[in-house]
């Protein structure tokens, strides 16, 4: 299986989740059947109020209710790979004009829905990869500077909790995760949804995004090395300003430093 | 067991890496991209080095952090808003 089939089969599941298309159901009624006069009543009427694409013209289009028909689906598959409700709004809308200016390309080879969430699936690695191209504006704080000449720590990692928070550490730190993700530039945060959120192997992410491995893991950890460098400053200066740290000039709440920040200014 | 060998390689050089190397091992062991000598390797440096053990442990905090939890497929909404299908509607003239 090549990494382009791994993506596609990845990118497709929640794809199956979709409901199946009036067209592909094998019990749907056939023109020619055995009781040609008895009344068929899955069959389209003039009036009735199933599309008019479903069986008899699998080649014609009906863009007028695509948005109606169609909305739910596109969308949910759409939100579940961007998780971005802007994000999932452009790409739904780009796909049905795409869709719009190609239609007399449609064959009717695969039901509409298909068709779309096909051209949806192109737009949405298009969005991956111009996310990808935005300018960085990251101060990457140098972590080089952790290691000594030898390459062995110069000081301990210093810890990402905080010590002054005990019942509630685990929203404490999403909370504050929650801040340092939006710091993150999207180079960096991308793959890092894309393989923890999402839990994309890493072959799938390669493809998405045209990284070769071993960038994508340097990406990976450098993006998972800012997220946890910045809990552990957040935590320093939550531990600072609560104890009333050695660079806080108010020192009125230095009475909790022997509570506070011992063991993270050590 | 030319294979093998391989492997003893690899042991080697993740066990007598520096901290620095180890830093990014301990988020590659998270993608499952070191191999199993690697890994050995890089187990054997935690074992002894207390710094590359506490920041292998915030890897993996800030990597469960960010992992959804059991509940949060119920994010993923299953219809679209109403105001976002009016203006799609709207902009496509249907």
């Amino acid at each position: 299986m090549t990494q382009h089939q791994r993506l596609n089969q990845s990118m497709s599941e929640p794809a199956s989740n979709l409901p199946a298309h009036p067209a592909t159901q094998p019990n749907s009624p056939q023109p020619n059947s055995t009781q040609p006069n008895s009344p068929q009543p899955n069959s389209p009427q003039p009036d009735s109020p199933l599309p008019r694409h479903t069986s008899a013209a699998p080649s014609k289009l009906d863009p007028t209710r695509w948005v109606e028909l169609y909305g739910d689906s596109l969308w949910r598959y759409a939100m579940a790979k961007s998780r971005d409700p802007q994000a999932a709004e452009d790409l739904v809308q780009d796909t049905l004009t795409t869709a719009l200016s190609a239609a007399a390309r449609f064959e009717g080879r695969s039901a509409e829905l298909t068709w779309l969430t096909g051209i949806l699936k192109h737009k949405l690695m298009e969005h991956f990869r111009r996310v990808r191209r935005q300018p960085e504006q990251f101060e990457d704080d140098n972590p080089d500077n952790r290691f000594d000449g030898k390459g062995h720590w110069a000081q301990m990692p210093g810890h990402i909790t905080r010590d002054d928070v005990r019942d509630d550490e685990q929203e404490d730190l999403l909370s504050r995760l929650g801040t340092c993700r939006e710091q993150l530039p999207p180079t960096l945060l991308e793959p890092l949804e894309l393989r923890e959120v999402q839990g994309l192997s890493g072959e799938a992410i390669c493809a998405a995004l045209k990284l070769s491995s071993s960038a994508l893991w340097t990406r990976l950890h450098r993006g998972r090395e800012a997220l946890r460098n910045c809990l552990e400053k957040s935590a320093k200066a939550a531990g600072e300003a609560f104890a009333g740290g050695p660079n806080d000039k108010d020192t009125k709440n230095t009475t909790f430093r022997a509570g506070g920040a011992s063991e993270i200014a050590s | 067991m030319s294979g093998m060998f391989r492997q003893f390689l690899l042991f080697w050089r993740a066990a007598n890496a520096q901290c620095k190397s180890h830093s990014k091992m301990a988020s590659m062991r998270r993608d499952h991209a070191l191999e199993p000598g690697e890994q050995v390797g890089h187990r054997v440096h935690l074992v002894m080095c207390r710094g590359c053990r506490r920041y292998s442990e915030q890897m993996n905090q800030v990597s469960s952090l960010m992992q959804p939890a059991p509940g949060d497929s119920a994010k993923v909404p299953n219809a679209m808003p109403p105001d976002v299908r009016e203006r799609l509607k709207a902009k496509l003239g249907s």
